[in-house]
């Protein structure tokens, strides 16, 4: 929109309520004269309708849960035997001795926690102490791009990778390959569980972290969440962190 | 920030958000992930901007640079099959390949470059939109045009396009 008429930024702040009382009047004094710009401007409102209904609730509900630090596991907790969550093969928060997880289209995870001498060994038991050092592997075919996550009891999500960015990162092809790094486990104390997704395409990991939080938040399967990230595998593995043994 | 502050800024702001990542990206997954990242970037810088007649020019900036980031970091791969991409007309073959080219084209330019051309030759917005944007002003922005003009045949050659 040039010389006469109001500029699209212009309109577009009217339309979202941000003017100020006076600019806001001289807009709508110039829309009483100027059939382009309230063409434009009634675009906008329509655009703005359709939008809204297309996506209501789904989005803002997302970051509506990520917005608060909502400490609801402990009252379910108390019915730990009867928590089922399911993720793929595994399940949530629930006490499982495997650490390895594979998936039907090839995709593995697996769990090696630095033992006395520094070599990295399986452990029998899912049970870990902070500050140990874990190492996974991983092997993949055609679902490269992975992102790596973890929730606790608390319902704090941590992204272990990518490393850096905002969406997936990309993997070599092969089997039993290490992820870069190892992780250091911090002094949280109690069920952490490490959530991975395997794609096809490369995920924002705040979609992804905004679907697992969802359906912690309202129980759901995560089966059922899953469409939500599509071409995509999802595993995970149960830490239950404990103080160290003296 | 309360939920219903959420609430009403989804609705203010939302359709502003997804038409700029709808627009660069074409594709409306990609697109609603992309609205998801910057709406939660915009609940967290919200308070901060003071003059909310600035509100909609950071989105345009901020969605932008998102995308723009999405699009150079995206790799050619064989398309998995997508209903809803089929069915979207804006993201047919022929319009990926020339978003595919555009994005490579611009990748070789710095950031700044690549927001005046953008603004200018595919939004065409004018250079007082363009700084209330990007806050370059309109020299930055005529000198990055230039600069973008004759830079642009030898990032042709270097990545073997040929100008008809």
């Amino acid at each position: 929109m040039k010389s006469n008429h109001c500029d699209r930024l212009k309109l577009l702040s009217f339309v979202a309520g941000d003017l100020t009382k006076p600019d806001e009047t001289a807009v709508i004094s110039h829309l009483q004269t100027c059939t382009a710009c309230t063409a434009y401007v009634q675009s906008i409102r329509e655009e703005r309708r359709c939008f809204l209904d297309e996506y209501p609730e789904a989005v803002i509900a997302d970051v509506r849960q990520k917005n608060d630090h909502i400490v609801f596991w402990r009252p379910l907790l108390t019915l730990a035997a009867s928590i089922v969550l399911a993720i793929g093969a595994g399940v949530f928060f629930i006490d499982r001795t495997p650490d390895t997880t594979h998936l039907k289209g090839g995709e593995e995870l697996r769990l090696f926690v630095n033992d006395s001498t520094g070599f990295p060994a399986v452990r029998p038991s899912s049970v870990f102490s902070p500050g140990e050092r874990i190492q996974f592997t991983y092997s993949c075919g055609t679902r490269r791009y992975f992102i790596l996550t973890s929730i606790d009891e608390t319902g704090r999500i941590s992204t272990y990778y990518p490393l850096m960015g905002d969406s997936s990162m990309v993997l070599e092809t092969g089997a039993n390959l290490p992820l870069p790094n190892s992780i250091i486990l911090d002094s949280y104390i109690g069920k952490e569980l490490f959530i991975a997704v395997f794609s096809a395409r490369p995920l924002q990991v705040a979609a992804v972290i905004a679907v697992i939080r969802r359906a912690f938040t309202q129980g759901e399967d995560l089966r059922t969440a899953i469409p939500e990230i599509k071409n995509a595998a999802i595993t995970s593995i149960l830490l239950v962190k404990k103080e160290r043994q003296r | 920030m309360s939920t219903s502050e959420i609430d009403r800024l989804y609705r203010m702001y939302g359709f502003i958000i997804y038409g700029r990542c709808i627009r660069i990206l074409g594709n409306r997954d990609e697109a609603r992930d992309a609205m998801q990242v910057v709406f939660m970037k915009l609940i967290q810088a919200y308070s901060g901007i003071v003059d909310k007649e600035k509100v909609v020019p950071w989105i345009f900036r901020t969605a932008q640079n998102h995308c723009f980031n999405l699009l150079r970091e995206r790799k050619r791969m064989t398309e998995t099959v997508d209903a809803d991409a089929i069915a979207d007309r804006s993201n047919s073959k022929d319009a990926c390949a020339h978003r595919d080219l555009i994005a490579r084209v611009m990748h070789q330019f710095g950031e700044k470059i690549t927001d005046a051309v953008y603004l200018t030759y595919v939004e065409e917005f004018d250079q007082q939109e363009i700084k209330r944007i990007t806050g370059q002003s309109p020299a930055t922005i005529r000198r990055n045009l230039k600069r973008f003009r004759e830079g642009l045949p030898g990032v042709l050659k270097r990545l073997g396009i040929h100008e008809k």
